[in-house]
């Protein structure tokens, strides 16, 4: 589905992500993590599952993660496609 | 829970936790929020446009979790009110702190630093890429006079110097012209000169405006110190992406500008003086000038 407009989820408290999702021309995912070094292909994977799933096209996803699993990156990734009016 | 601190009592209470921590309550802000246990305030921020100001925790409450609240509050609020990346200037003490917030180190002097939550910066380069150009390339800040035919003349002299000249703008500067005004009347000026780019810093120019002071003591010189973080952050991520080898200056300038040359020219970066003696175009035009 196409984002209409900004939305945002989550905190930056240790072992949460705060996700940004806004309007743009194509797909992009943005990653920031504290342990981006050992994670961001498995962050990035997740993140690309979840927009699959709900079919997301022309956004950018900024990610601001601090160690979050899987459960809670999808959890705010939703919650920010819902509140961007990317989701039925 | 985080609240939003806006009845007198908060705010004073505020003032009370931020001067505790040896900082200085500065007012000007568009958010100032705070964390209470147990009915007392024990976490404190606030928000000024695009900048995180006056944070403050209880000494006793430190190392746990109450800055990461304090800035996810406050970055919210900030993402809300439509700003894509946050500042934040404090002591070089606490660069690490919020790095370990995901923030990015954009700028390190000895009594400040700069950092920036979300990609910002690196957007504004990206968003700015067209402009770079190959060779030994020039810069030249003009502050927010109006355009004169002094800032022409020093332009000519500059420009014939180097490949390519940048003239740099920013809305950060103090003017007494709103910016689009501005920034047209400085392209329209140059608009002929084929090696003349005019580069629009935004807020990665670090005006006397937006530079908070809250960290800094009442007798340290808050003019040098914004002077010197602005050069260090042109002459260390800004230049380096532009090519910029030289900076020129217009004669006659102030003690600020001599803190910057010098960490200009510990980046590298040659600094020359155009001496002009008609036309400063550090002074206002003279009368009868059109403006």
């Amino acid at each position: 589905m196409k984002i209409q407009r900004k939305g945002q989820a989550g905190t930056m408290q240790s072992s949460d992500l705060m996700v940004i999702v806004e309007p743009a021309d194509d797909l992009v995912i943005e990653i920031e993590s504290t342990v981006k070094k050992q994670f961001e292909h498995l962050i990035r994977a997740k993140l690309e599952q979840v927009l699959a799933k709900h079919g997301t096209e022309g956004a950018r996803i900024s990610v601001n993660d601090r160690g979050a699993l899987d459960y809670a990156i999808e959890a705010r990734l939703e919650t920010a496609l819902r509140r961007a009016g990317g989701l039925s | 829970m985080i609240a939003n601190l806006i009845a007198p009592a908060d705010v004073a209470a505020a003032r009370r936790l931020i001067e505790s921590c040896g900082l200085s309550f500065q007012p000007g802000f568009n958010d100032l929020v705070g964390i209470h246990e147990e009915g007392s305030l024990v976490a404190v921020g606030a928000r000024a446009g695009r900048v995180l100001k006056m944070l403050a925790i209880a000494p006793a409450q430190r190392g746990g979790s109450l800055l990461g609240e304090i800035v996810s509050g406050l970055v919210t609020r900030g993402i809300e009110a439509g700003f894509d990346a946050l500042l934040v200037f404090t002591k070089p003490a606490f660069a690490c702190s919020f790095e370990a917030l995901n923030f990015t180190l954009l700028a390190a002097g000895e009594k400040a630093v700069l950092l920036e939550f979300g990609n910002g910066f690196k957007r504004w380069l990206a968003a700015n890429s067209d402009w770079r150009r190959a060779g030994i390339n020039g810069a030249l800040m003009l502050n927010g006079t109006p355009f004169s035919p002094g800032h022409r003349q020093l332009i000519e002299t500059a420009a014939r110097r180097v490949d390519h000249l940048y003239v740099l703008v920013s809305a950060e500067d103090p003017a007494p012209l709103p910016f689009p005004d501005r920034w047209r009347l400085v392209g329209d000026g140059v608009r002929d000169m084929a090696n003349v780019v005019v580069l629009d810093l935004a807020h990665y120019r670090i005006g006397a405006a937006s530079f908070p002071t809250y960290f800094l003591k009442a007798d340290d010189p808050v003019a040098q110190i914004r002077a010197e973080l602005d050069a260090t952050l042109f002459a260390s991520r800004i230049a380096p992406f532009f090519g910029i080898a030289r900076c020129f200056a217009g004669a006659g300038s102030g003690a600020d500008d001599a803190a910057m040359a010098l960490v200009l020219q510990a980046h590298g970066i040659e600094v020359s003086v155009i001496p002009n003696p008609d036309c400063d175009p550090h002074c206002n035009p003279p009368p009868g000038d059109k403006q």
